[in-house]
């Protein structure tokens, strides 16, 4: 798995290429610890074909912390197959996620 | 990532020693009752024992076939997740056992005198012998069908321990009754007779430790009575079982007359040790035989092809590893194994080592026949079981030792293997036959799957876990399957397989077997390891998390079953299209 983070400004946009499965999301979850400081957060999921329970947990996860802090979170070009798991655990309608 | 038998090997070994400990209570009892006859009272009253071998073979009839009918079929159903119809065969086959072994016991107390008849061949004294000796072996009858059918469905609960203790126990109980009863009370050979009675009616306390287990998975249900229309599904996937039984007692008593009219006295000497020898070689072939009925049971419930043919290449290597064994034993030490039963007269023994060694040779192909029965009795292929049974034990063997008799005594032993490698022979060419008339996919003349299949096993850790989710994405998406819904089994696969690892797993080097058949309407999912229990159908995550795995798994497809099934846990998930 890839992870690219790219800031501007208040936003940082942190890119993911690959599968987000448990032997990879804490690698995932290292990577989000640190935000460089910015406030809110795009997650770039265009490179994202698979989502299990632990990488839903780390987004999910990330989606609170960054809120908790007033910020703005957002997930975008979001896979079909990916967004299906977003829509049918209910979490669509909890965060701002595009496809 | 291949599919490996690792899984279903491992459960083989597992069920193995609990089940040669059952075939060796069925064997040993009278084999050893014989030995110890001989020692303490004579040759006389050992004739009498030996003569009451078919007894002994005709009152374990009924009770193969509830034991091996009511466990197979109650396997079966558990198998397909019917729990409902395991139940009911349990109860049915279980009761139907004591019952028919009881009427069978009261039938045979009251034929007594003419039974000593016929077997003592009008001699007076072995006649009131084998009287004395019978009335206690009827008795044992109800005492046997109660341990023996505790002990086999302890066994494929996964009650190892208990299952092996039981006919253990017994025997031990049994050995120590023998002197006791004999040397010590002088009650001669009817002191035999009931020690093996003592020793079950004790071992028979264990059977309440089944009954009493949290863990077992077959319980008595009153509906059972409202289903007596299965009693016909038991006997007839008991039958190849019984007709062992049946044909081993028709075999005896065609065969003793027949070296007796060729051979003489010193002929049925060599019969009597030669065939007691030979019922310590069935303890190893009918023990491994019988350990691979439910594995294969189980395997075809779940209609696992892949698993029954890799279950039949294990338990063949096993059966005729342990036959070869046998073969090189008797080859080697024909005297020692002829003084254990007294025979040292130079002049018989030196017939002995020679007709021992030509009908040992008939061991290995035993087991192959063994191992091929039981594969056709296990796939619900009756018919083919029933022929190699019969031709096995009785139709071809007992011909040929008539001709064969004619020659000289060593022809006489010979018509034992030649007639184990006829039945392979016609065996083979009914199968080839059959094969290309039905035409069917290969000569064990099971059907291949309807769909594609993917079929792979991986040790049960996590990293292996997310490895076969990949794997499956891939091979359902080079099928034509959605892509949502691909991604949708992986994630099934990847959830299910770190909760195998995480809740059930014993040992690292465990394994997972992994099936998943796309068809036209849905994908099925089969996960199957030999962890502890764990139903994801009912666990409960109680770590607060707002995602879990299983929650996920539920949501992402059309349903989830679970089955605990001869100490496997097998999870099926589907996902319509």
């Amino acid at each position: 798995m890839t992870i690219t983070k790219t800031a501007d400004g208040d936003t940082l946009t942190i890119a993911v290429e690959g599968w987000l499965d448990t032997l990879t999301s804490p690698q995932f979850h290292d990577a989000v610890q640190e935000l460089d400081g910015a406030k809110n957060v795009v997650l770039d999921f265009g490179g994202v074909g698979y989502i299990s329970s632990a990488g839903l947990r780390e987004t999910v996860a990330l989606f609170r912390r960054v809120t908790a802090n007033g910020g703005e979170f957002s997930v975008r070009r979001v896979m079909p197959a990916v967004m299906d798991v977003f829509t049918t655990t209910g979490f669509d309608k909890k965060l701002d996620i595009r496809g | 990532m291949k599919r490996t038998g690792t899984l279903i090997n491992k459960t083989y070994r597992n069920l193995l020693v609990s089940t040669l400990a059952m075939t060796a209570s069925m064997y040993l009892s009278s084999i050893v009752d014989g030995i110890l006859v001989g020692q303490i009272l004579g040759t006389m009253e050992l004739s009498a024992i030996n003569l009451t071998y078919s007894i002994s073979f005709l009152k374990n009839i009924p009770i193969a076939m509830f034991t091996f009918g009511g466990n197979t079929l109650a396997i079966m159903y558990k198998g397909k997740r019917d729990n409902k119809k395991a139940d009911t065969v349990f109860s049915i086959s279980f009761w139907s056992g004591i019952l028919s072994s009881v009427l069978i016991a009261v039938i045979g107390i009251a034929l007594t005198v003419p039974t000593a008849s016929i077997l003592g061949q009008k001699n007076a004294e072995l006649e009131s012998l084998i009287a004395a000796y019978l009335i206690p072996l009827w008795v044992l009858t109800p005492l046997t069908a109660l341990n023996n059918q505790t002990a086999a469905f302890a066994r494929t609960d996964g009650l190892k321990k208990l299952a092996t203790a039981l006919p253990i126990t017994a025997n031990v109980i049994n050995l120590f009754c023998d002197w006791l009863y004999m040397a010590v009370f002088g009650w001669g050979i009817a002191g035999a007779g009931w020690a093996t009675v003592t020793g079950y009616l004790l071992g028979s306390f264990l059977v309440l430790g089944y009954f009493k287990s949290k863990t077992r998975t077959v319980h008595f249900t009153r509906e059972a009575w409202k289903k007596l229309k299965l009693m016909g599904k038991i006997l007839s996937t008991g039958l190849p079982s019984a007709l062992i039984y049946v044909c081993n007692f028709l075999r005896l008593f065609f065969t003793n007359a027949i070296i007796l009219s060729a051979t003489g006295t010193a002929g049925t000497k060599i019969a009597s040790v030669s065939f007691s020898l030979n019922s310590l070689c069935f303890i190893f072939i009918e023990g491994a035989t019988m350990t691979l009925l439910p594995v294969l049971g189980a395997l075809y419930g779940e209609r696992d092809i892949k698993g029954q043919k890799l279950a039949l290449r294990y338990g063949m290597l096993v059966t005729v590893g342990l036959s070869v064994i046998i073969l090189i034993v008797s080859e080697l030490f024909p005297l020692p194994l002829a003084a254990m039963y007294g025979l040292t007269d130079p002049k018989i023994t030196a017939v002995f080592r020679v007709t021992f060694r030509i009908m040992s040779i008939n061991i290995p192909i035993l087991a192959v026949i063994y191992v091929m029965r039981t594969f056709f009795q296990a796939t619900k292929q009756k018919w083919l079981a029933n022929i190699l049974v019969v031709l096995d034990g009785f139709a071809t063997v007992v011909p040929l030792m008539y001709a064969f008799s004619k020659i000289d005594i060593y022809w006489l032993w010979a018509s034992f293997p030649v007639s184990k490698a006829v039945t392979v022979v016609i065996t083979v060419i009914v199968l080839v036959i059959y094969k290309n008339a039905k035409r069917k996919d290969n000569y064990l003349l099971i059907n291949g799957e309807d769909g594609q299949v993917l079929d792979f096993s991986i040790h049960n850790n996590i990293e292996e876990a997310t490895g076969a989710a990949h794997k499956t994405v891939e091979f359902c998406e080079e099928n034509g399957v959605e892509k949502n819904l691909s991604h949708n089994i992986g994630v099934a696969v990847e959830e299910l397989c770190v909760n195998t690892a995480k809740y059930a797993a014993k040992s690292q080097s465990d394994s997972v077997d992994i099936f998943v058949k796309v068809s036209d309407k849905s994908i099925v999912l089969r996960l199957r390891d030999n962890g502890n229990i764990f139903n994801p159908t009912e666990y409960q995550d109680d770590t607060g998390r707002e995602v879990t795995g299983l929650k996920l798994v539920r949501s992402l497809t059309s349903s989830i079953e679970y089955n605990r099934v001869i100490g496997f846990n097998v999870t099926v998930v589907t996902v319509n299209r």
